[in-house]
């Protein structure tokens, strides 16, 4: 296995939860088992695991921040339970990508869609959808789904041109 | 000169030319992906500075050649008197976190940083400054902090872009004296100074950029200002925007750390 530096040896710790908690439990075996370059071992072995959390959070919430931004209704219907819902899934998952917002936004809804499915906007999943596929055309009818507090159907439809940019339509049947 | 961050939400105050902005402050990821338009009426209309978020200078091994096309982009665009970016890293070799995180004060790391530094101000001809970050975990290396930066500017040939807030912050989460902290910096490289309200998460300072800037702050800044020739100071607030009257009284803040009185 490949000898990791400082740098990279803590950005996996701030990606990852299970590692942190490891960290917590032996510090020296998680540089053995992560093959710290040894000259890194001294800096490494005086992080805190209490600070590491905190600069975690913090890079948690950024990411709670964008997702809030893809996910409005669904963050509205989950109102205070958003933040520990989604750090209870960010803290051992960490997207990658050009489109890592997208990405996270779409596995916290898979994620609870599995657990509580009335809670995720069907409007917002189907859009998630759409932007992370490569399709050309989606067409959705949704017989129940609440805007700005009221529920009518709502009929989607999604275009994508040449290019990777794509446009929604949406029609509030009775708004 | 005092101004401000540009940011979305304040376009219709700053198009009225407030009386007191000489300046804008530009986020260069902001105009990856359009805006040129936008960008160069702003350029016509003040005089503007480039600062990255994400060029992610503490990270080990080459730049992030796409990323760095784009920062050149936006400079060339701006043209500005100077660029910026943080003494920090923000990916790895192996993941994007998205965010700003404190980099160990090591020999390697000076290194590190300091090439970088070099290929992006000779990539977009323009001199760079380098930013202290706040940082919630106090890394050790074979340096002090503050001979770090002071190697750091000298091995890039750079200035230094010194947050207030990051430094007040970091002051009262790690117990030590800023103003100490201030005099063993190199006055001369301090070229830049960024400003904003602190928060708080639990007992911990904050750099959320969502708060007005407290007395404190105008109090250490004041000590910056009378240390170092400060040519630029910039308001960079994110979120929980004021409305004019508010802007007007944060702008007015930092005229008053011009003015020394």
């Amino acid at each position: 296995m490949v000898e990791i530096d400082f740098i990279t040896a803590f950005g996996r710790l701030l990606c990852d939860g299970s590692l942190r908690d490891a960290f917590t439990g032996d510090p020296q075996a998680v540089a053995r088992q992560i093959n710290l370059c040894r000259n890194d071992w001294p800096a490494f072995l005086r992080l805190l695991p209490e600070d590491l959390e905190f600069q975690a959070r913090i890079l948690l919430r950024k990411r709670q921040e964008l997702v809030r931004q893809l996910l409005p209704e669904t963050v509205r219907r989950l109102g205070e339970k958003f933040w520990p819902l989604f750090l209870e899934y960010s803290r051992v998952n960490w997207p990658a990508g050009q489109r890592a917002a997208l990405q996270d936004a779409f596995a916290f809804c898979r994620r609870l869609k599995q657990q509580q499915p009335q809670l995720v906007s069907g409007s917002e999943w189907n859009r998630l959808q759409f932007a992370l596929s490569e399709k050309h055309l989606a067409i959705h009818w949704l017989l129940r789904e609440t805007i700005r507090g009221k529920t009518h159907p709502l009929l989607q439809i999604f275009l994508r041109g040449r290019l990777t940019r794509w446009r929604e339509l949406s029609f509030h049947i009775g708004l | 000169m005092t101004g401000l961050g540009y940011r979305r939400e304040l376009a219709a105050w700053i198009d009225s030319k407030p009386r007191d902005v000489d300046c804008l402050e530009i986020t260069a990821e902001h105009f990856f992906h359009g805006g040129e338009e936008h960008l160069s009426r702003l350029a016509a209309q003040f005089p503007l500075f480039v600062h990255g978020l994400g060029l992610s200078l503490g990270t080990p091994g080459p730049l992030d050649a796409h990323r760095l096309k784009q920062f050149a982009r936006v400079v060339s665009l701006a043209n500005p008197d100077w660029i910026s970016d943080h003494i920090a890293f923000t990916r790895t070799a192996e993941a994007d976190l998205g965010h700003l995180n404190p980099v160990p004060p090591t020999r390697a790391i000076l290194n590190v940083i300091a090439d970088h530094a070099r290929e992006v101000s000779e990539r977009c001809r323009k001199p760079i400054l380098l930013e202290n970050i706040t940082s919630h975990i106090q890394l050790t290396g074979d340096l002090s902090e503050t001979d770090f930066l002071n190697e750091l500017c000298e091995r890039a040939d750079c200035g230094l872009l010194l947050d207030v807030t990051n430094l007040y912050i970091n002051s009262r989460n790690h117990g030590f004296d800023p103003l100490k902290w201030l005099h063993e910096i190199e006055p001369r490289r301090i070229t830049q100074l960024h400003l904003v309200g602190y928060s708080h998460i639990g007992e911990r300072y904050t750099d959320s950029h969502a708060q007005p800037i407290q007395e404190e702050l105008i109090e250490l800044a004041s000590a910056v200002a009378g240390y170092a020739p400060v040519k630029a100071i910039i308001l960079e607030r994110d979120e929980d925007f004021p409305v004019a009257d508010g802007l007007e009284q944060e702008i007015a803040k930092l005229k008053r750390i011009r003015g020394g009185n």
